[in-house]
């Protein structure tokens, strides 16, 4: 019988105009009954900014991060093999006065045998889209998520991001 | 002969034998087999969640218990009840279920190598497929967690058959890929071995497993030709891949059947594979 799946977990409304980092599962309560998570990010930065992201407060040079991204009429390329955040978006197009959105997939969050795999696309304004896996060299659960804006750039005040759970049969 | 009656309707019935319970959108459906009972009168079943201790009742199997946290693993506990008030023991524990919110998206199956044994260059020729797909969504979406157990350095694709069809050269493949800072194209059209998807790490000594989603629209739509789009990459310790894949297969038949390979020897130990029907 088919399971029911894809399901809300929460929003995160950045209203206040001066958050540069939200935490998912603050003290390592992220839930763990799903299979995979969505991350859905709509909105804009102060400033030129990427969208980064830890898992389990691990600040250490344990990310990588592969991109390729299409900014104007240009396509790109980027490889860090070692970074200190995982990365969802690219070039610091995320950015006021525009309309960014970024779908990020966090694959098999829970399981103890694979390293943390992200799957992000992302659009900045209509000007430049990029598509970035990135991967979190652990395989430790990931039981919270703390995502935030590079060169201290603040969320705007209408940004919005939204959590969900997929649960596989 | 008040007496006698009073006597018989005071039996306890035999513990009822537990069945399958089932996740609903904040509910669970659970089946039981019915108690013995040579007594006089009915028996009413109760089924009990753990945790929370919430309850259904009915007289005929299966029992809906209602309130239940979508989420949350339960098990349940059947006791039947004689309309004397005389319980049964309770039945084993059912299987673990997790409700879930009913949706336009539902998980149809999901298939993991389980062969302990696929971790190296083994030549174990592994693969899965999906058989007996429901017809009843719009669109069908594959999420794969893959390595493969070849031993060489780098990384492959998946190639992805409909039908078990492979003949007629019906499939086509398409991607753009980046890795390190080059980005590629690469293209295959009228062909018998499937639409190639997917970064697929061999198998190397780390934890490294590629991701994939990829979603194939109309698969009912006898009057179309197939067609699936995706994303996918991996970093498998030395390198990394990140890909927009797209593929086609020129038959209209309604898929009912998907068989996934490795482009190498075999799906590694505890690759996944989830398949998604979304409703329209």
């Amino acid at each position: 019988m088919p399971t029911a799946t894809y399901n809300y977990i929460l929003t995160a409304n950045l209203t206040s105009g001066s958050v540069n980092s939200v935490t998912f599962g603050s003290g390592g309560t992220l839930t763990q009954a799903y299979t995979d998570l969505v991350l859905v990010v709509n909105g804009g930065a102060s400033n030129p900014a990427d969208i980064h992201c830890q898992f389990n407060g691990d600040t250490g040079p344990n990310y990588t991060f592969q991109s390729i991204a299409s900014p104007g009429t240009t396509i790109g390329a980027g490889y860090t093999a070692a970074g200190n955040y995982n990365q969802f978006t690219t070039n610091a197009y995320f950015r006021s006065g525009y309309d960014n959105a970024s779908h990020t997939t966090i694959t098999s969050y829970t399981n103890p045998y694979v390293n943390k795999t992200a799957l992000s696309r992302s659009t900045h304004g209509g000007s430049a889209i990029d598509l970035i896996v990135g991967t979190w060299k652990n395989v430790a659960s990931v039981t919270s998520m703390t995502v935030f804006l590079s060169n201290s750039a603040t969320w705007t005040s209408t940004s919005t991001m939204y959590l969900y759970g997929i649960l596989a049969a | 002969m008040t007496r006698i009656i009073s006597i018989v309707g005071g039996m306890q019935p035999s513990a009822p034998t537990i069945g399958t319970a089932t996740a609903g959108d904040t509910s669970a459906s659970v089946a039981f087999t019915a108690s013995s009972y040579i007594g006089k009168g009915t028996i009413t079943y109760t089924a009990t969640s753990s945790p929370s201790g919430l309850t259904g009742t009915s007289a005929t199997s299966p029992i809906t218990v209602s309130g239940l946290s979508n989420g949350t693993a339960y098990t349940f506990t059947v006791v039947g009840n004689t309309n004397y008030g005389v319980a049964s023991v309770a039945s084993a524990s059912s299987n673990s279920i997790t409700p879930a919110a009913s949706g336009d998206w539902e998980s149809i199956a999901t298939q993991t190598i389980t062969n302990a044994s696929a971790t190296a260059a083994s030549n174990v020729a592994n693969y899965i497929s999906f058989t007996s797909i429901p017809s009843t969504y719009k669109h069908l979406r594959v999420q794969c967690i893959m390595k493969d157990t070849w031993s060489a350095t780098g990384f492959g694709e998946a190639y992805m058959f409909f039908n078990t069809v492979s003949s007629g050269n019906p499939y086509a493949t398409h991607w753009t890929a980046a890795s390190q800072t080059t980005v590629s194209n690469f293209t295959l059209t009228n062909r018998n071995d499937g639409i190639f998807f997917g970064v697929l790490p061999r198998n190397q000594s780390n934890n490294a497993f590629g991701t994939a989603t990829m979603e194939i629209y109309d698969y009912t739509n006898t009057n179309k030709a197939k067609v699936i789009k995706g994303v996918a990459g991996a970093d498998w310790g030395a390198s990394a891949s990140v890909q927009f894949n797209s593929g086609m297969s020129s038959a209209t038949t309604t898929i009912s059947s998907i068989e996934i390979y490795p482009n190498g020897y075999g799906f590694q130990y505890r690759s996944t594979f989830a398949l998604y029907g979304m409703k329209g």
